[in-house]
């Protein structure tokens, strides 16, 4: 016979939502005796709840050995108690020619869950709890039933690894045929121990996917691409944290579906690998792990006079195996005249014909550059270009100057 | 002794000039403002150059400049001493006004050779 039961229900905010779907049944051992009247089962001196909650079991027939625990009237404060409300009554098994089975304090917990559902993103490897702040549980979660426009390869895993060690954390998400835009809903099935399970019907779920999960971040960049949440919001807006100080996310404000992300005090060359943490309104955090590639384009760029047409590489320092894409690029504040020859490659250069360059020019240049294939944003890379006098190169086959005099008379 | 002769009109002319030169005011004014403003130095800036081809005089001619206040300046005559050494007569300049001097892409040598685009600064 289990005494004990925890019951469960979902709220957001103060606001209930639902309470659990199933009515947990209950087995008395001790069956009545050979020829007697069936089980009959009574619940008195209800006590431990603030409102007036009403408790009563419901025989399944037979020899009413099992009941199905019903219960209403359940206040809201009850439910939402901190720290959970444990509340009890007398349980009295009997048929009244057998001897009375007496269960006193029966032992009924309250529990609640605080979210709106779930958004979760392709590749999470954690987030936040649906439980309240004084619920330390633990708990087995599982998600046994999709509905709604969910995939039906759906499968959500919870913090515990499927044991009872878990706050409803969601650890991952697979799914081979989504297209991670669907919602629909899930049950949400948890089990406080051995006591029985609770289903929580009904329970919004959103799939959403980040555009990039790796960043490419110029020391001298001056701009870039956003990455981007590839849904709207259940709420107004979702926030984004970084796990990381040393990466940046800006507010762009709205619904915050897309954000830039860039980094500070980061040394060219670093890998920094970090959580990015998203919230969907009153929802459980996602955290996505992300790596934040922290690089430098040569700059300035210094070219020296020459006779000759000639090219100067423009390279990206780090450790990069990446082959670039180097988009078009704009030259600023310097007369000479410069072609930037982007494409794609390891680098790109700038170069110049026969007399295009301009003694002590100077200015900028910017650019976009990205990974060919496309696994991070792009960047706008802004480098300064000089260009100086070095010694004309001796070129055999071309007449030059070789003495020049100014005569002041 | 001779004597010359002024017309009317001249000689009303130098009246009222000596009359102004009286007041004192006036004579202040324009001996002060005549003080202040030096006659700027100005020189030749002639420029000789040697190249190590014999050129086509022409073309050297063509794309020869003074830079003077960010300006351009083409020669005003050329001498050629040999067939590979020049002086080029580029007028009177203040000097500090002078910057570079440089020989664009166009000249040539006899054989058509594109000559290597040469700047020199003024103060180098």
């Amino acid at each position: 016979m289990i005494t004990q039961a925890t019951l469960f229900a979902l709220f957001i905010g103060s606001v209930k939502q639902s309470e659990q779907s199933n009515n947990p049944v209950f087995t008395e051992s001790i069956t009545p005796g050979s020829g007697n009247p069936p089980w009959q089962w009574d619940v008195s001196n209800i006590r431990g709840f603030a409102g007036g909650a009403i408790f009563q079991f419901v025989s399944l027939g037979g020899d009413g050995t099992q009941a199905r625990l019903e219960w209403s009237a359940i206040e809201d404060s009850d439910w939402t108690k901190a720290g959970g409300c444990e509340g009890i009554f007398d349980l009295r098994i009997f048929n009244n020619v057998d001897p009375d089975i007496i269960y006193p304090d029966f032992q009924i917990s309250l529990r609640y869950l605080d979210c709106a559902g779930y958004t979760v993103f392709e590749g999470q490897t954690s987030g936040g709890s649906p439980l309240p702040p004084g619920d330390a549980g633990p708990y087995r979660f599982t998600a046994p039933l999709f509905a709604g426009g969910l995939p039906g390869d759906l499968d959500m895993e919870f913090d515990g690894g499927g044991g009872a060690s878990g706050r409803g954390i969601v650890t991952g998400v697979t799914s081979a045929a989504a297209a991670w835009t669907e919602s629909g809903t899930a049950t949400l099935r948890i089990q406080d121990g051995t006591r029985p399970y609770s289903d929580i019907p009904s329970v919004p779920i959103n799939l959403r996917q980040l555009n990039y999960t790796t960043i490419i971040w110029f020391d001298n960049q001056t701009a870039v691409d956003p990455t981007t949440i590839n849904g709207s919001p259940s709420g107004d807006s979702y926030t984004w944290l970084s796990s990381d100080e040393r990466v940046v996310i800006s507010n762009g404000g709205g619904t915050r579906v897309e954000e830039q992300i860039t980094g500070s005090g980061v040394e060219a060359g670093t890998d920094i690998d970090f959580n990015l943490i998203i919230t969907d309104g009153t929802r459980p955090e996602s955290h996505i792990p992300c790596t934040l590639k922290a690089r430098h384009v040569t700059d300035p760029i210094n070219i020296p006079y020459t006779a000759s047409s000639g090219s100067e590489t423009v390279e990206v320092t780090g450790d990069f195996v990446t082959v670039w894409n180097f988009g078009t690029g704009v030259f600023s504040g310097i007369e000479s005249v410069l072609s930037f020859n982007g494409g794609v490659g390891n680098t790109a250069s700038i170069s110049w014909g026969d007399d295009a360059l301009i003694n002590d020019d100077s200015g900028t240049l910017t650019f976009t550059i990205q990974p060919n294939d496309a696994s991070a944003p792009s960047c706008t890379v802004l480098v300064n270009v000089n260009i100086s006098v070095t010694t004309n190169i001796v070129d055999t086959t071309k007449p030059m100057v070789i003495d020049c005099t100014f005569e002041i008379v | 002794m001779k004597r010359e002769k002024i017309n009317r009109k001249q000689f009303l002319v130098l009246i009222k000039a000596t009359a102004l030169m009286m007041v004192p005011g006036i004579y202040e004014a324009c001996s002060s403002s005549y003080d202040d403003v030096p006659l700027s130095p100005k020189h030749d800036v002639n420029v000789k150059v040697v190249f190590s081809e014999a050129m086509n005089k022409a073309s050297v001619e063509a794309h020869s400049r003074l830079v003077v206040l960010e300006s351009d300046v083409v020669p005003v005559n050329v001498d050629w001493l040999t067939d590979s050494t020049a002086v080029l007569h580029f007028g009177k300049f203040n000097t500090d006004d002078v910057s570079q001097f440089r020989i664009d892409t166009g000249a040539t040598d006899l054989e058509g050779n594109i000559l290597d685009p040469f700047i020199k600064n003024f103060d180098a």
